[in-house]
């Protein structure tokens, strides 16, 4: 069920009793901004911690223990041309709870304190609280490169894009936090709040009539801000970019990063899920059988796609010294594909593993609301389970062999240690 | 076929030990698409100390050869068991611990199949000096992605300098070196000892029949032959309780020191449900005082001791046990200084009161019935080689029976000084 709240508020229930648990997202949409990456990010920060009713983490820990240990969190992140804040709330069922006590009114307080009532003075975010969870993420962003994999993703991203506002990481970065005020913080706050749109998806084992209910209660206001493309296709250069850089590390990360026109639900999409799942998506991908299981090079190699923005990625964790015999190996098993170079059965087990995947997602309903959101955002309503398998039956091989060879290699990485 | 019957839960689970030995447990989920299914042994990194099957003297193996073996288990005579689950539309996986050694797939179809595939599997062993050869390049790449991750050598630093002379401060993977020395003959001596179906388990989870499940597992099993089963001999480790590393550091490419402390466990383990009450209300403790609802975590935080990177585990597994927690910050000496302070004196911890108890208990019950919604976290609780015929539906109702005075209890005897060490991972210049 969809509703409208307000204009540019919308609702959507997906009833199901799988669960012990009632889910409950709210989605803050904006159009991509360079500084507001590490604003929204500090915002998620405080709101995690802090609201006007229960303004420290004792407080709030209290609040949701006492509704028999309900979680909450925010996060900001960016979607293709859009910046998504947040809240996810999760709350256990009625029905499980000792003497089946009614925690709905309860429930609903902690959403609209959590969401309304942020701790402020002044107009302006707490001074101190600001200022400690600026430091705080300060050292989160220092901390980015203790992630060897997760360092190597970001220095890739940042060879494969030209725009700042996709380079720089998701969460954001110091130069743009400096700038951040506890007033400026507030104004983020009031637009997200106020103009932002926003979706809300509920899933669990609930009365419809009872949510639509409560959710109505919250002080929504109208709202026309919209985001009108979601999907985003980045400006590269001619050549191909290279980059390295030395580190204390034992194994050496090597990434490449590709341009493809597999977008989000698009025409080229489910080819470009197949092709994606031959290429590296499986254990019976080329990338798996000949980087790790022929040549032995590597514990992981894999590739993935992230359709927002039409990249495919290429990970493996290798010796330094091999880089180019695995760059070799996995430019090879691109051509294979791009030349029709793989069996029947291949092409059926990736449609299977794809086919498993797909189903396996519906039993989780963190999955399962991050796919309706997606769906929602690019084309305002769901795929369904039966369509969604439908289209990737639909599939042949023509299609993956011409998706292949769309694909360009833009962006080259590596992470290695010194010399020994 | 037993049926249990959990009505707080709103769960059955079907039970049965079958004659060569191996426990089957069974939960159905309706609504589900996916069925995920488990066959785990009661053998992990810590087991290289043991007496063959049907030979009279102990034999010390290779460090990492559990693991190894889980990584050559997968490869048969006609290529690999990965691509075979593939084909029917599952992924499959395993894993190794200190302790146990697990396979598992997920499907949305051709259960059946996919189940006889993992049974079959896992008990036709097929290893060769060449396929064994080849595996030591994967196998060190992995231990080298280990070596690279700081969290990681954050928990085992700590582990190393608790229980030095315990097998559980070898890395699960063993080493780079020590791998070289595995061999295919190795692998079957291992395999022959603690492959036995009477040290294993099978659960599944899903959108299933048990009866129709039982039936192919019993059939597939009275199929083939096995030796008798026979106990499993382990040398346990000898240790000094008192040669623990109280302090160590190392240096490393991160940003911040990132700093841990534990204490470790002296009591020997009951081998039964107890152990289970221990270690959560040793958990139960530490939420009381590390947990959002305290104001010593409160304080912690607004002075900079502590942020979100800091965490805190209890460590609970045959033979061994240890509090832990971890944090990054500058600081070293002040931070452990912080730290140790507050939990050396747990006992007399002012977060010990009734109302955080009642507070810290109602979200645990909450939590514990969230973590049921996976069927992943089921299918490992469903049975535990220590309490042989309790699951975690027997067990959640335990952790509502302890008291207040339990965990202040607890706090008394286990946390003493002398068990206390810390590990630093300071930044490389």
């Amino acid at each position: 069920m969809s509703t409208q709240i307000k204009e540019g508020v919308r609702l959507h229930i997906f009833p199901s009793q799988k669960f012990k648990t009632v889910h409950i997202r709210f989605f803050f949409k904006e159009a991509l901004e360079l500084e507001a990456l590490s604003s929204r990010s500090l915002l998620a920060n405080i709101m995690d911690i802090s609201t006007k009713k229960y303004p420290t983490q004792k407080k709030l820990g209290e609040a949701l223990s006492d509704l028999y240990g309900a979680y909450f969190n925010s996060t900001a992140s960016r979607l293709g041309q859009a910046n998504i804040f947040e809240f996810n709330f999760v709350f256990p069922n009625n029905k499980y709870l000792p003497a089946g006590e009614d925690m709905r009114a309860k429930n609903l307080e902690l959403m609209e304190e959590v969401l309304f009532n942020p701790i402020t003075e002044n107009d302006h975010f707490v001074e101190k609280i600001f200022n400690r969870e600026k430091k705080n993420l300060i050292e989160e962003y220092d901390s980015i490169s203790d992630n060897k994999q997760l360092f190597a993703a970001l220095r890739l991203n940042q060879l494969y894009y030209s725009d700042p506002a996709y380079q720089i990481p998701s969460m954001g970065r110091r130069k743009e936090l400096e700038k951040v005020t506890p007033r400026s913080l507030f104004e983020s706050y009031q637009k997200m709040i106020e103009n932002n749109q926003v979706d809300i998806l509920v899933m669990g084992d609930v009365c419809e009539e009872e949510i639509l209910e409560d959710i109505q209660k919250l002080p929504f206001t109208d709202r026309s801000n919209q985001v009108e493309q979601i999907l985003y296709v980045p400006e590269h250069k001619e050549d191909l970019v290279v980059s390295s850089d030395i580190q204390d590390v034992q194994q050496a990360k090597f990434n490449l990063a590709y341009k493809t026109n597999v977008y989000y639900l698009q025409e080229d999409y489910f080819p470009g899920l197949v092709f994606n799942g031959l290429f590296g998506g499986f254990p019976h991908s080329k990338l798996f059988m000949n980087v790790r299981e022929k040549e032995s090079l590597a514990y992981y190699a894999s590739s993935s796609l992230a359709t927002m923005t039409g990249k495919l990625t290429v990970q493996t964790g290798i010796d330094g010294a091999t880089r180019n015999k695995t760059n070799r190996i996995i430019q090879d098993q691109l051509k294979a594909i791009q030349d029709g170079d793989f069996t029947d059965d291949d092409f059926h087990q990736t449609i299977m593993g794809l086919t498993n995947g797909r189903y396996q997602s519906e039993d989780s309903p963190g999955a399962y609301l991050k796919r309706a959101y997606n769906d929602i955002v690019v084309q305002n309503e769901l795929v369904s389970l039966d369509q969604w398998l439908n289209r990737l039956e639909e599939v042949s091989k023509e299609e993956v062999v011409r998706v292949a060879q769309e694909t360009q290699l833009k962006a080259s990485y590596l992470l290695q240690g010194a010399e020994k | 076929m037993e049926k249990l019957v959990y009505e707080t839960y709103d769960e059955v689970v079907y039970s049965k030990v079958l004659e060569n030995g191996l426990n089957v447990r069974i939960l159905p989920k309706k609504g589900f698409h996916k069925t995920y299914a488990l066959f785990s042994t009661n053998y992990g990194s810590i087991d290289n100390d043991f007496y063959p099957l049907n030979a009279d003297e102990a034999i010390t193996v290779p460090d990492g050869i559990a693991h190894f073996l889980e990584h050559k288990l997968f490869e048969k005579e006609d290529g690999d068991v990965f691509q075979v689950f593939g084909q029917q539309g599952a992924s499959a996986n395993a894993y190794t611990s200190f302790t146990t050694t697990a396979y598992l797939f997920s499907a949305t179809q051709e259960v059946e199949k996919n189940l006889k595939t993992l049974i079959d599997f896992v008990q036709e062993p097929y290893f060769t000096e060449e396929t064994v050869e080849k595996e030591k390049g994967i196998i060190a790449q992995e231990i080298q992605m280990y070596d690279d991750d700081p969290d990681w050598r954050l928990f085992f630093g700590l582990q190393e300098n608790l229980f030095p002379e315990h097998p559980v401060s070898i890395d699960i993977a063993g080493t780079v070196q020590t791998i070289q020395d595995i061999t295919a003959d190795h692998l079957y001596t291992c395999y022959d000892t603690f492959y036995h179906p009477s040290n294993m388990a099978l659960s599944i989870v899903g959108n299933i029949e048990p009866e129709e499940i039982m039936k192919l597992i019993e059939e597939n099993q009275a199929a083939k032959t096995f030796e008798s089963s026979c106990e499993i001999k382990r040398v346990e480790a000898e240790e000094d309780l008192n040669k623990i590393i109280p302090r160590r550091s190392i240096e490393m490419a991160v940003q911040r020191p990132k700093i841990t402390l534990g204490i470790r466990g002296h009591q020997p383990h009951f081998n039964d449900v107890r152990d289970f009450k221990r270690a959560n209300t040793l958990n139960l403790l530490l939420r009381l005082i590390f947990g959002s609802t305290s104001q010593t975590y409160l304080d912690l935080y607004d002075e900079g001791v502590i942020d979100d990177s800091f965490g805190y585990s209890v460590n609970y597994d045959r033979g061994y046990d240890y509090i832990s927690l971890s944090v990054d910050n500058k600081e070293v000496e002040k931070t452990l200084a912080a730290l140790r302070e507050v939990l050396l004196n747990a006992a007399e911890s002012p977060e010990l009161n009734q109302e955080n108890f009642a507070l810290v208990k109602k979200r645990m019950i909450g939590q514990n019935l969230i973590s049921l919604n996976s069927v992943e976290y089921l299918a490992r609780q469903l049975y535990y080689p220590q309490y042989k015929d309790k699951n975690i539906f027997d067990l959640l109702p335990l952790i509502e029976e302890i008291t207040l005075e339990d965990v202040k209890k607890i706090a008394e005897e286990y946390i003493i000084d002398d068990y206390l060490s810390e590990f630093v991972i300071l930044p490389k210049e």
